[in-house]
């Protein structure tokens, strides 16, 4: 605690800088829910409250679907990336080369998505071409289709980009986990499997789940690798994307922009309020932990 | 299906190199560099704030903060920017009420002004990141130490914070830099006609089918960005970022 | 105890190297069956990897590893019949303390109402009946070593494993689990394998300890052995307040050898070692066998002499301590009981001599 600092108004200030930098940056999303809520749609001069747009959201069937596929895309995602970052952060802290490991690790988050994604591309499709050469020397049909643009693309692109944010999490909570704790359970008799099931994974439970749920918004948020790596305008962003630049977002959109939000940011908050409840009884077991107890 | 046939060729790199593409690119560097600028003047005070004078429990919340905006997808939060902008928008709607112009200034949307506009509230968290995360270099006793010597808050600034901090922030405007280079929502959306960067010249060339120019143009952009990493790493060593992470 | 007799742990030619640095090299080592034996010796020594390597946390680069006969060498930990005790944060903070010391019987899959059962009674075993609600951080550290021990015993293995277990305790609490220590050994009567720095702790519940320091087992044997007989020099160095003369061999006469320091001359009996003259030497004596001795004390057996000059006198409460810069520049020490009414004090800088009765001395070849 800073108990002598001189200006408490200096302090207020900074205070208030830094929440008005915060909402200036919430200010579109802001304004995208405020849309949504109003009848006459956007850029109208009179403002009526409803909730007719988010009602409409499940009536309109594309939409629908959009929300579906890209719900679908992310759970595959994070059904493959999170056990990757695991056992990446796991081998991390064990190997001899842990600058290797962390720059292959985090050199996705300098790739801007637009390269990425059009790398991505060009690669499927050399190796399509490739394989559909080679199947037609062996003589099968077979190897046609097999990394054509599509799920199988879009999936293998969103991987590479949330895995950083995957690892990253998880090594953070990880770094709280005590060695010993294993050990102790591989003395009881407990296979390494069972050592970390029973004992290391109750203890960075939050983490993991932390980046299940990030994993999902971040998916769920990117527009640039789905639309490449897939085509079409099926997913939640690509749908946007396309009303956006040709009839104009229909109001609808607006609704289902501000519910993906409100969800995502209820998450995230509930993420923030999770660590500092969680904090804070660690705060006071420490402070416990600091009185006398009574004597062994 | 019609492929390319391969031939190792550097025609796509004389293509890309010949056309006005080259200015556009130089120019969309020009406009990250600013870009990265404005955020680390706006954003990285606060990163010194919550180190400093947050109490050591709060600071992660405070920093979580920031991850807000990104519970919204990026193209919607580019894609609100315009009613703000625009030339009836509520920016210029609230500067004429309050008669600071006569006139709404046009001069924002479907400029570069735009896209600077765009490429700083998108990527404002990450400098505010990577410089609580480079603060984390910066020992609480140093402060205490340049106060009994006499220093004032600039030169604290310049003698300390910055050498010590250097890697972390070096890396996170390098995040803002390269992405603003590389994505194409931004001068597609914010920008105006003849905006371009690397991002949207290799997207335009792939729905061209131009694949080559558009690996082309990733290419450079890779090599821009290692040669950039690299110079980093010289100057700051880098891997000094990597400490909280073990 | 016949059990004695039986050999719990060996040891042959175990080696572990990390890279270029080697952590332990070739230890041949035997430990009895319901022994307790303490692993002695300075940090970074060797002393914790030697017992990882017994309990199967880490793999040997050469050598092997018995347990009850049985070659154990690349067996993990929950396939030999080891368990562990760990210094600090190695109870389960999601469990209780129910749940921690159940925690292997259940992977056994025993019946819930039997690990009730042995868990209730080991409990009271080591002391915190009642306890078995609370969490580990609602116990001290002392408690929470208790657990560990009852989470060890209740798997009624026949080896533990103790890695320093006592160093994140204070003082006082170290001694009283000591005794406690020494006690739960005897009741259960496992083989205690004990690695401390402390030689207090060693020496309060060994019965037999090895030194091992830099990678090599230096000696081993009973602690009374080594705090009075010690052979190697290093061990005289490390345990206990030795005084440590290096010389020559100058002259032998049957059991007696004399040993030159330059500027003065001891002897020392050989007791059995082998030695030639010029041979390079030590010769150690306890400090508490060592008196300072001024000009008009006249002494009622022949003793070794060295002079010098009184330093300082230290009181410690038991003991005082006399500190006497030789005339070769070595400082020696000579601990006596304090004495309680008054008694003679030196002042600093007189000549001194200081002397033992020549049976005193121990002499070390290595």
């Amino acid at each position: 605690m800073n108990d002598d600092y001189s200006s408490k108004w200096g302090y207020r200030l900074k205070w208030l800088y830094t929440l008005l930098v915060v909402t200036t940056l919430m200010l579109p999303v802001f304004f995208v829910m405020y849309i949504s809520f109003n009848e006459n749609g956007f850029g109208a001069r009179d403002y009526d409250f409803t909730f007719e747009w988010y009602g409409l959201i499940f009536s309109d069937l594309l939409m629908m679907d959009a929300i579906t596929s890209t719900l679908i895309l992310s759970a595959i995602t994070v059904i493959f990336v999170v056990p990757m970052g695991l056992i990446t952060a796991k081998l991390y802290k064990i190997t001899q080369y842990p600058l290797t490991v962390v720059s292959l690790m985090l050199s996705p988050l300098f790739v801007p998505s637009d390269i990425l994604g059009a790398a991505l591309l060009v690669f499927f499709k050399n190796l399509n071409g490739a394989f559909t050469l080679f199947g037609e020397w062996v003589g099968v049909s077979w190897f046609d289709t097999w990394f054509d643009l599509g799920y199988f693309s879009a999936i293998v692109g969103l991987i590479i980009y949330t895995l950083p944010y995957v690892f990253v999490v998880i090594l953070i909570t990880m770094g709280r986990y005590r060695k010993e704790q294993t050990e102790a359970a591989r003395s009881c008799g407990a296979t390494a499997w069972q050592a970390f099931w029973h004992v290391e994974f109750p203890q960075i439970k939050a983490g993991i789940f932390s980046s299940c749920a990030f994993t999902l918004i971040l998916c769920f948020n990117e527009y640039t690798r789905t639309s490449l790596l897939k085509g079409g305008f099926d997913t939640f962003t690509t749908v946007l994307v396309s009303q956006m630049l040709n009839e104009g977002m229909s109001e609808q959109s607006y609704a289902m922009s501000s519910l993906v939000s409100y969800i995502a940011i209820a998450i995230i908050g509930s993420v923030i309020i999770f660590t500092l409840v969680r904090s804070e009884r660690l705060e006071r077991i420490a402070r416990a932990k600091a009185e006398p107890l009574m004597a062994s | 299906m019609f492929w390319m046939k391969p031939a190792f060729t550097l025609f796509a790199y004389e293509n890309f190199f010949t056309s006005a593409r080259v200015d556009n690119f130089l120019a969309s560097m020009g406009h990250s560099s600013i870009s990265v600028l404005i955020a680390f003047v706006i954003g990285f005070p606060i990163a010194v704030f919550v180190r400093r004078r947050v109490p050591q429990v709060a600071q992660h919340r405070v920093i979580l903060l920031f991850i807000l905006p990104f519970a919204v997808s990026e193209i919607i939060r580019i894609f609100a920017l315009r009613p703000f902008l625009q030339r009836n928008g509520l920016v210029n709607d609230v500067l004429l009420k309050i008669g600071v112009i006569n006139e709404p200034i046009t001069a924002i949307l479907f400029t570069p002004t735009g896209v600077i506009i765009g490429e700083v509230m998108s990527f404002l968290p990450f400098i505010v990141f990577s410089g609580f995360l480079a603060m984390e270099a910066v020992p609480k006793y140093v402060f205490e130490i340049c106060e009994d010597l006499g220093a004032g808050p600039i030169r604290v600034f310049i003698d300390v914070i910055m050498p010590l901090a250097a890697p972390g922030i070096f890396a996170g405007s390098l995040f803002i830099f390269v992405n603003g280079l590389g994505v194409a929502l931004l001068p597609n959306i914010l920008g105006g006609p003849g905006a371009v960067n690397a991002g949207l010249i290799a997207t335009q060339a792939i729905s061209a089918l131009d694949f080559p120019l558009a690996m082309a143009v990733s290419a450079i952009m890779m090599a821009t960005l290692l040669g950039l990493l690299y110079i980093g790493h010289r100057l700051f060593n880098l891997t000094r970022i990597l400490t909280p992470l073990s | 105890m016949s059990k004695k007799n039986e050999i719990a742990v060996e040891v042959k030619g175990l080696s572990k190297s990390y890279g270029p640095v080697q952590a332990v090299k070739s230890i041949d080592l035997q430990i009895g069956m319901g022994e307790y034996f303490a692993l002695l010796g300075p940090s970074g020594g060797g002393k914790t990897t030697l017992l990882r390597l017994i309990g199967g946390f880490i793999r040997p680069t050469e050598g092997q590893v018995f347990l009850h006969n049985q070659e154990v060498s690349h067996l993990p930990p929950n396939a030999r019949p080891t368990s562990m005790v760990f210094q600090s944060f190695a109870l389960f903070p999601h469990m209780t303390v129910v749940q921690n010391v159940g925690y292997g019987l259940r992977l056994k899959k025993v019946a819930s109402a039997e690990i009730k059962d042995k868990v209730a009674n080991m409990l009271k075993t080591v002391g915190l009946d009642g306890y078995g609600e609370r969490m580990p951080h609602e116990l001290s550290g002392g408690q929470q070593q208790r657990v560990q021990l009852a989470r060890s015993f209740v798997l009624e293995t026949d080896i533990l494993l103790l890695d320093e277990p006592l160093a994140a305790l204070d003082a006082n609490l170290r001694r009283d689990m000591c005794i406690e220590l020494k006690r739960l050994q005897e009741k259960i009567g496992m083989t205690f394998i004990h690695v401390t720095h402390n030689q207090e702790e060693a020496m309060t519940v060994a019965d037999n300890m090895a030194i091992i320091a830099d990678g090599i087992l230096v000696e081993m044997g009973k602690s009374s052995d080594l705090y009075e007989n010690p052979i190697r020099r290093f061990t005289a160095d490390f345990i206990g307040e030795n005084n440590i003369f290096d010389g020559q061999v100058s002259k032998i006469e049957d059991d007696v050898i004399h040993v030159d320091l330059g500027s003065s001359s001891i002897a020392v009996l050989s007791r059995g070692q082998k030695t030639s003259v010029g041979d390079k030497v030590s010769v150690s004596v306890r400090s508490e066998l060592a008196r300072a001795i001024d000009t008009s004390t006249s002494s009622t057996e022949p003793l070794e002499i060295l002079s010098g000059v009184h330093r300082e006198s230290v009181y410690l409460g038991l003991t005082t301590s006399e500190l006497i810069t030789l005339d070769n520049g070595q400082e020696v020490l000579a601990r006596r009981v304090s004495d309680r009414y008054g008694g003679h004090t030196i002042s600093n800088g007189t000549s001194i001599k200081v002397g033992w009765r020549q049976q005193d001395g121990r002499l070390h070849i290595s």
